[in-house]
Parts: C-alpha cells; sequence; structure tokens
C-alpha cells in the first residue's frame, strides 16, 4: 500500500488530502496516539522496526518518506 | 510505625530535605537538582510571595510546564503559606486567564514557556497580582507593560531574606485548588487539603514502603492531580523524581531504564502505547519495584504485558476522581486476575485503608455485592469541594440517610460500580456524560457549551468516537442546522478548550434524532456513528 494510503487510513481522511506537507503540526488527527498507531502500521506494512527517537523526531509524511528510503524502502 | 511528619505539605518535604540535603531531588531537562537547591531555592520565591497582600484562603498560582521553575513555585508557594493553583501553558490563554482569575490567587509564578502567554493572561485579572519570573534578572519591561500588577524577577529574589522553614499552616487548608472540566461550560476549581493529601500519602508510605533510594517517574502535568503523588510521595521520603520530556511520553521504555526507575506512575495510556509499539519485552524493566497506573480503563492485556516487563515490580491499578485526592482504591494485578476481570478491565479493587466505599441507587440506598450503583466514597481524602460553587458542592457531597457512624460526608463519584465475589469493586461507566480520553477527564456538555454557541445551534453533540479495543480514542463532534464551518468551529473550540478536548472530527448533518423527551438520542447518534451512517 503506498504511503499516503496508509497514512489517510490511520489518520480517517482523504487520499487526496495527504501530502508530504502532512504531519502533526498540521493534522488534527495526528496527535500522539495517532503518532504511534501510525509508526505501528507503517513497521507492520513495510517490515521495517523504528527506533524511539526516530518516532519521536518524525514530524510529516515526507520526513516519514525519507526515513523509510533510508531503510531500504520506496513507498 | 511510619507516620507523616509535620501537618503540611511543605513540612514533610523540609523534614525529608533536612536529612537528605545532598540527594538529588528531581532530574528535569539534563539538570539534577538536590534537596538543598530545590528547597533553597523555593525558600527564596516563597519569601518574595509572602510579600503579596493576599484575602483568605492564601492561594498563589504556578504557571509553568513541568520544570525546574514549576518544582520551585509549587514548593515555594506552599512554603510561602499559600496553598498552589497550578496553571498549564498548552491550554489555551483564555482557559488559564479564566483559571486564574476566578481562584483569588494573588501571586503567580511564571516558568520561562510560559511568559510568551503572560501578558495576555494576567490583563485579563482585574485585581493586582505579585507576579514572580525567577529566569528573568530584569522584569522592568513588565512593570511598564502592567502597571496594576507587581513583579519581581532574580534581583528581587536575591535581594530578599529566604524563609527558614514553612509557615505553619492549617491542615484543613487548601493545598491546592485544581480545575477539571466542568459540566456547565466552564472548568470547575477542586479545593484539597494538605490533611487530604497527608492521608493519600500515608498510606502509600506504608503501602509501597518508599525511601530514598527510590526513583520515581514524573509523567503527569502539574494540573493532573496524579502529579502530586509523584512530586510528594517522592520528596516526603527523599527520594528522587525523574521528568519525562514530552517528547519521550509516547515510548519512555529506554527512559526507564537509562534512569534505572524503580517506582513508575502514569495513565495506561502509555503503557498502551508502548504495548502497541512492542516494547513490553519481557524483563524490559528490571529495575521497576512498584508499577502503578491510574486515571483511566487499565486493560487487561496491557496489565500482563507490562507485568511481564517488570517482573520484579508488583503493578497495582488506583481509582479515584480528583474530589477523593489522587487515589482512593487500589487493585494488585496477579496471574491469577485475569480471572476477575470484566470486560477485558482490571477491576479498581478496595478502598484505600481508612477510606470507605458504597455503592447505591438513586435513592441513595446501598445496593448489595454484584448490583450495579453509583459508586460513593467518604474518609479523610474526601475534599473540601468545590471552589465558589456551594450548589454543586451539596449536590456532590452528601450525607447517607443509612449511615449512622461518624463524618457522614460521601462524594458521589457519577461512576458506575459493583463489588464482584471477591470483595472487588468493578467499574462500569458513567451515569452522567463525563468520559476519560487517554486519562483526561473530559465532561462533553462543556465541548457542546463552546460548539452550540460558535454554530448557534443547540443542535450539536459531542461523543467519544472513534474507538478502538481499549475504549475512545477521539472526539467527534455532530452538528446540525449551522451555517457554520468546520474551521469556525475548531478555531472556536481551541479558543476556550485543552487541544484534548477539541473534536477531531465534526460532522454535520441535517437534523439529529431525539428520544421520548424531545432531547438528543446520544445513543443514536453514538450508533450511526459506529455504523458508519455519518461517514
Amino acid at each position: 500500500m503506498p504511503l499516503n494510503d496508509l497514512v489517510s487510513q490511520e489518520l480517517r481522511d482523504k487520499p487526496a488530502n495527504i501530502t508530504d506537507e502532512t504531519g502533526r503540526q498540521t493534522h488534527r488527527r495526528w496527535d500522539s496516539f495517532a503518532h504511534v498507531q501510525l509508526m505501528v502500521a507503517v513497521e507492520d506494512q513495510y517490515s521495517v522496526k523504528f527506533s524511539n527517537s526516530e518516532i519521536e523526531q518524525i514530524q510529516n509524511v515526507g520526513q516519514l518518506r525519507a526515513l523509510l528510503r533510508d531503510k531500504g524502502v520506496v513507498a | 510505625m511510619i507516620t507523616t511528619a509535620g501537618n503540611s505539605l511543605a513540612s514533610i518535604v523540609w523534614d525529608a530535605g533536612a536529612r537528605f540535603s545532598q540527594h538529588a531531588a528531581v532530574h528535569v531537562d539534563d539538570r539534577t537538582i538536590g534537596y538543598a537547591e530545590l528547597l533553597d531555592s523555593a525558600a527564596r520565591i516563597g519569601a518574595v510571595l509572602r510579600q503579596a497582600d493576599s484575602p483568605l484562603p492564601r492561594l498563589g498560582a504556578v504557571f509553568a510546564a513541568r520544570s525546574a521553575t514549576a518544582y520551585a513555585g509549587v514548593l515555594a508557594t506552599l512554603v510561602s503559606g499559600a496553598g498552589y493553583v497550578p496553571l498549564n501553558p498548552k491550554f489555551p490563554i483564555t482557559r488559564t486567564a479564566h483559571m486564574l482569575a476566578v481562584s483569588d490567587a494573588s501571586t503567580v509564578v511564571v516558568g520561562e514557556d510560559c511568559l510568551d502567554q503572560l501578558d495576555d493572561v494576567i490583563e485579563c485579572v482585574e485585581r493586582s497580582l505579585l507576579v514572580v519570573v525567577p529566569t528573568r534578572a530584569d522584569v522592568s519591561a513588565l512593570r511598564v507593560a502592567h502597571p496594576r500588577h507587581r513583579f519581581a524577577g532574580q534581583r528581587e529574589i536575591a535581594a530578599t531574606e529566604p524563609l527558614g522553614e514553612p509557615s505553619p499552616v492549617d491542615p484543613a487548608s487548601i493545598a491546592y485548588l485544581l480545575f477539571t472540566s466542568g459540566s456547565t461550560g466552564s472548568p470547575k476549581g477542586v479545593m484539597v487539603s494538605h490533611a487530604n493529601v497527608l492521608a493519600v500519602l500515608d498510606s502509600v508510605w506504608r503501602r509501597y514502603d518508599i525511601t530514598q533510594d527510590d526513583r520515581f517517574s514524573q509523567s503527569f502535568d502539574l494540573t493532573f492531580d496524579l502529579s502530586v503523588f509523584d512530586l510528594f510521595a517522592s520528596w516526603g521520603r527523599g527520594a528522587s523524581l525523574h521528568c519525562i520530556p514530552d517528547r519521550s511520553l509516547m515510548a519512555p521504555d529506554e527512559f526507564i531504564r537509562e534512569r534505572q526507575l524503580s517506582i513508575w506512575f502514569s495513565v495506561p495510556s502509555v503503557g498502551m502505547m508502548l504495548h502497541k509499539l512492542r516494547r513490553l519485552a519481557p524483563d524490559a524493566f528490571p529495575t521497576l519495584r512498584w508499577s502503578l497506573f491510574c486515571g483511566e480503563r487499565l486493560p487487561m492485556d496491557v496489565a500482563d504485558a507490562w507485568q511481564r516487563a517488570a517482573p520484579r515490580s508488583k503493578l497495582e491499578n488506583l481509582y479515584g476522581p480528583t474530589e477523593a485526592t489522587i487515589a482512593c482504591t487500589l487493585y494488585r494485578w496477579s496471574p491469577a486476575s485475569t480471572s476477575a476481570c470484566v470486560g477485558g478491565t482490571v477491576p479498581i479493587g478496595i478502598p484505600f485503608p481508612g477510606m470507605t466505599t458504597a455503592v447505591v441507587d438513586d435513592e441513595l440506598r446501598e445496593v448489595p455485592d454484584g448490583k450495579h450503583g453509583e459508586l460513593c466514597v467518604k474518609g479523610p481524602q474526601v475534599s473540601h469541594g468545590y471552589w465558589r460553587d456551594p450548589a454543586k458542592s451539596a449536590e456532590r457531597f452528601v450525607a447517607m440517610p443509612w449511615f449512622s457512624g461518624p463524618d457522614n460526608r460521601w462524594y458521589r463519584t457519577g461512576d458506575i460500580a459493583y463489588v464482584d465475589g471477591e470483595g472487588n469493586l468493578i467499574h462500569c461507566g458513567r451515569n452522567d456524560d463525563q468520559i476519560k480520553l487517554h486519562g483526561f477527564r473530559i465532561e462533553l456538555p462543556e465541548i457542546e457549551h463552546i460548539v452550540r454557541t460558535a454554530a448557534g445551534t443547540s443542535f450539536a453533540v459531542v461523543l467519544p468516537f472513534p474507538e478502538n479495543q481499549y475504549g475512545p480514542t477521539g472526539l467527534t463532534a455532530v452538528v446540525a442546522g449551522t451555517a457554520a464551518s468546520e474551521d469556525q468551529l475548531v478555531a472556536a473550540a481551541r479558543a476556550a478548550l485543552p487541544e484534548y478536548m477539541v473534536p477531531s472530527t465534526f460532522v454535520f448533518v441535517t437534523e439529529l434524532p431525539l428520544n421520548a423527551n424531545g432531547k438528543i438520542d446520544r445513543n443514536a447518534v453514538l450508533a450511526a456513528l459506529r455504523d458508519g451512517r455519518y461517514a
């Protein structure tokens, strides 16, 4: 599943509303609890593992995509 | 026999500080502050606070996030002989200003992280305040901007002789005034006395055998009364407090290990997040000797996973409304506990020592074990009632017609419970529209009041939705008959409510279902949300 679709599913929003700028500061449903849920969903979807500092630092979809790329995943 | 030293929160900390002056009192923002330094700082700020002209009861606000200033500010206010009113920079300015205004606090200790809000907050307060900013040397600009108020910074603090010892206080006087969500559209203040807190501390010090070697977590904001346990259960025994940075609250597993914490206390939501993140591996937390949870329902699977992660700790589920001071019942988790859980939720157990519980019907008659009713509590932890609201206090703090013993003053919690066959209380929900969301206590009518006013309609409800296997994960407002946009309603909610009370979803419909009494049928609306009919 493309990353934007996964994020839209977790945030219960339309895929068209999800961009690389969509993040904790811009999307009202992306609170700390949704953040944890999203990180777990991404780990499961792409078979990757995030450290605590990575989880804490990710602020938006673009950063999440870049982190996945660093882990060898194109999403 | 362990007894509480002194008769006030300040005196127990000063007693411990005298014995353990070289011990670390708190670790915060990469700093370690010893008891000697913390109490010296508090005594100096407290001496300045003492100069305020204060009406009775004496109250002083502490406007700071969890920080060195916040901890010193709480102790400074207490050592000056006043009770403290915690204010939270995460809350909207209008809410903070309202709390400060109605509390009649005569002083405010302000943290560096709140200075950008200070102008707007104190401008709303008509009486003269003494505002202390311990992180600033020069407060002359503030004096010019706010001639109605007095200000003190580092220079004034340094020039004032520190207080030698805590001012004597009546144990029945207010230790803290804590505002919780109110059902009538604005927060209500709960008056908690020194005697109330000392009763809790006496119980927890005995039960948890806390010593100067213990290392406590500190996860609760000061506007959450469970923070009182963190601060005073630790400081009253010379133990150290470890403030968890906000960024680490989602996943504090490494923090627990790095700090070698011995006592963990948080809302279950923190455990739920660690469980979801698969951080509760067996023996992940070998240093914990107590794992305590309070503030919302504790799921059985989270308790089980946490117990495996902290196998040397004893795990307890605590329960208690702010009005009964921190926590008033407890349940000890054990491998056999799964059979005691109902609906996947851990029981709330038995009353704290000295406290009495009763489950009653609508006529306040006690119901037999096994029957559902409203949970009521009495004992030394039951607080004075609501600030400047005798009608609300009389409604919730009542005498039981069947009780003939002394101290016939009970707090009606509004929680529905029953006593199971083992004598444990089982929590079954509420008899009103109060909910817990991630541990936050929320009166849905307070949000509805804001939404309805902004929408210009009385046809709006706010419901705990969506949900997952652990309960609600957010709030949804369903609004009918309004021309207001979602952005307008969000802006109105954000201006008045903390972020955790702002609905994450707004649904606009042409009409809302009504029940036989002509009121909005909340259950039908929730069912429609669950069925996806409002999607």
